[in-house]
């Protein structure tokens, strides 16, 4: 693995408007690169480019927690509701357990949390996530949250990429 | 008199959440808890009009917790529908992939969500008493556990193709053949999950022994069960007739699932969204029933693989012979059913069939309307069509695991609260209990979306003129 290598690595459903925010920033990256957009769907990790890769799925699961303790850098990319205030919110975390009370949910602090303590160790991680408008079964996003991917997909060329 | 209200609440706006509300006396006694689910009822609209073979495809989307069951329900229905049974090989290969999703959905379960309960105590400190806390109690453990998720996420990739909007499956048949190295990496980690699973089964043991007080009074209620058998009545999960059965065991019906309208209906309360299927013949709710491993475990009379058998003779000698009533042993059944689905993994694989090259039937018999049931790993899953000439679906009903156990999940919220709740004060670990009274169906209710700012819990204590009393909050 090399020095300062970054993982981006986006989750929600592509299939649920705004949910699929991160599926939108990556399809951007791909075809600027040259490839192919749906390759997320098949790869468990995209090489971009020297140095960054990409995770694409429709929620975080613990055996990531291994892979993610592989990088330097982590940033998870994902959509988020009106609870947050922000429109779009970049924000470093910490290794911390967060409880679901019933279901699969997995937090990206709570993937920090088992990457240390699998391997002593969690990359320096932040999560970016932008502000979904609607949920419903649809691949388009709404008109706001599309001009939000295109600034999240700035940020992370200019700060991160 | 006067009451109060404790309401467990994810705040959410998007559909498939749930909330736990427990109305209590002045006294401080529970008068009724309830379980009341936001089903997302907008899928099968989303579906009408599509095309059936896009459906295996389309209906995982309603899902990133079990789209295999929902991609392999789909192909089985399409089958039907088109008259396109499919060869025996894509038979084998797409229960092959079930039996993957079945290993990696029963081990995250038990492992990561119920495991920190049972191996670091219901009791125990939140701040510790999860994966985490696991891995610092016993690291080689949660290692092993990851494993058995892994492998069965590792079964699924091998066979299928893509991990979302899979193609493999598909009316007739499956759309890519497995290799023998495939076969062979598969079968070399066999024994090793075996052995985990194993470890999990003395794990829980151990616990049950020591908790008998717990396992006995923690919601213990009869119902009938529901599940697919083989046509000996052994366990099945991935096609069969469907066989109910009553309170004391006997076989109440079997039938095809075809003609599943005729043996079940679905009541409305007006609590809850989602609704309360039951056996017809009985009315509701007499005739509400269980699913999933539980379920599952109390339709049979034993399972044809033997590591799994003998474990299941044990676990069916805990009342005699008759069914397991106590929601607890949720966990039991679910590692049995883990030992026989990497069991029938390795039956599978023996086959020589399973690389064989004739993979999908072309040829069509169109019937028009077709139910593909599968057993997911929380239970019972329907898909029901009908298609128009031209391959357009008109109209879906889809009765998913969850909804059969509704009446249990609420049944389950309301004894344990009774149970467990006896003073006005609710410490955090009584309300993890009647949060495990549910974890142990392990309920779909994520849904697909996963916003951020979405999944804190509240707890709410109200009296009887609605003021907040007290107002817990989980982030």
């Amino acid at each position: 693995m090399k020095e300062n290598n970054l993982l981006l690595f986006g989750y929600g459903n592509p299939d649920r408007g705004d949910d699929g925010a991160a599926f939108h920033i990556f399809a951007h990256l791909l075809r600027k690169a040259q490839m192919d957009e749906e390759s997320v769907f098949s790869a468990d990790v995209v090489p971009l480019s020297i140095g960054v890769d990409l995770i694409f799925n429709f929620q975080l699961l613990p055996e990531y927690a291994e892979i993610v303790a592989g990088y330097d850098r982590v940033i998870f990319i994902d959509a988020h509701t009106a609870e947050i205030e922000e429109e779009m919110k970049l924000q470093s975390l910490e290794p911390e357990f967060k409880h679901s009370p019933f279901t699969h949910h997995f937090s990206p602090s709570s993937c920090l949390a088992v990457a240390e303590s699998l391997t002593g160790k969690a990359p320096k991680a932040w999560l970016l996530s932008i502000r979904g408008y609607q949920f419903g079964f649809d691949r388009e996003l709404s008109p706001r949250t599309s001009d939000l991917v295109h600034e999240a997909i700035q940020l992370l060329i200019e700060q991160f990429i | 008199m006067a009451t109060q209200k404790i309401t467990i609440e994810p705040v959410t706006r998007i559909e498939g959440h749930a909330k736990v509300t427990i109305n209590m006396t002045e006294e401080g006694k529970v008068e009724h808890a309830y379980f009341h689910v936001n089903e997302f009822r907008g899928f099968e609209k989303f579906c009408e009009g599509r095309m059936v073979f896009e459906m295996p495809s389309i209906t995982p989307r309603i899902c990133g917790i079990c789209p295999v069951s929902h991609h392999l329900a789909a192909a089985k229905t399409g089958d039907i529908v088109m008259g396109s049974p499919p060869p025996r090989t894509a038979t084998l290969l797409r229960e092959l992939m079930h039996m993957g999703q079945i290993i990696q959905s029963h081990g995250m379960h038990f492992f990561e969500l119920a495991g920190p309960d049972l191996i670091l105590g219901f009791d125990a400190d939140p701040a510790i008493r999860n994966v985490v806390g696991l891995i610092q109690a016993d690291a080689d453990l949660a290692l092993k556990a990851v494993a058995l998720r892994k492998y069965g996420q590792e079964i699924i990739a091998q066979v299928g193709d893509r991990r979302i909007h899979p193609t493999f499956a598909v009316p007739g048949g499956v759309n890519k053949a497995l290799s023998s190295q495939s076969r062979d990496d598969i079968l070399k980690n066999i024994d090793e999950m075996i052995a985990i699973t194993q470890a999990g089964l003395s794990i829980f043991k151990d616990w049950a022994a020591k908790n008998k007080e717990d396992v006995e009074k923690f919601a213990v209620f009869k119902t009938r069960y529901l599940g697919l058998v083989t046509p000996a009545n052994g366990l099945e999960l991935y096609q069969g007739d469907i066989r109910l059965v009553g309170q004391d065991g006997k076989q109440l019906e079997k039938f095809d699932s075809n003609n599943y309208l005729d043996y079940i209906a679905e009541h409305v309360e007006d609590w809850s969204y989602l609704k309360f299927p039951y056996y017809k013949q009985m009315g509701y709710p007499d005739g509400v029933y269980r699913v999933g491993p539980l379920g599952r475990l109390n339709t049979i009379d034993h399972i044809d693989t033997p590591l799994a058998n003998q474990e299941f003779m044990t676990y069916r000698a805990i009342n005699d012979g008759k069914p397991i009533e106590n929601t607890l042993y949720y966990h039991y059944a679910r590692l049995i059913e883990t030992l026989f689905a990497i069991e029938r993994v390795k039956v599978l694989l023996d086959d020589p069939d399973i690389l064989g090259k004739d993979i999908l039937n072309t040829r069509q018999n169109f019937k028009g309307e077709g139910v593909g049931v599968i057993e997911a790993p929380r239970g019972t899953l329907f898909h029901h069509y009908k298609v128009k000439e031209n391959g357009q679906v008109e109209k879906v009903n889809l009765i998913v695991s969850t909804g059969h156990n509704n009446w249990a999940m609420s049944e389950a919220v309301d004894s344990v609260a009774k149970t467990y709740i006896t003073g006005p004060e609710v410490h955090e670990g009584l309300l993890n209990r009647v949060e495990a009274a549910i974890r142990a169906h392990d309920p779909c209710l994520s849904c697909s979306t996963h916003a951020v700012g979405q999944m804190p819990m509240i707890i709410e204590v109200r009296d009887n003129d609605g003021k907040l009393i007290k107002e817990i909050k989980r982030d």
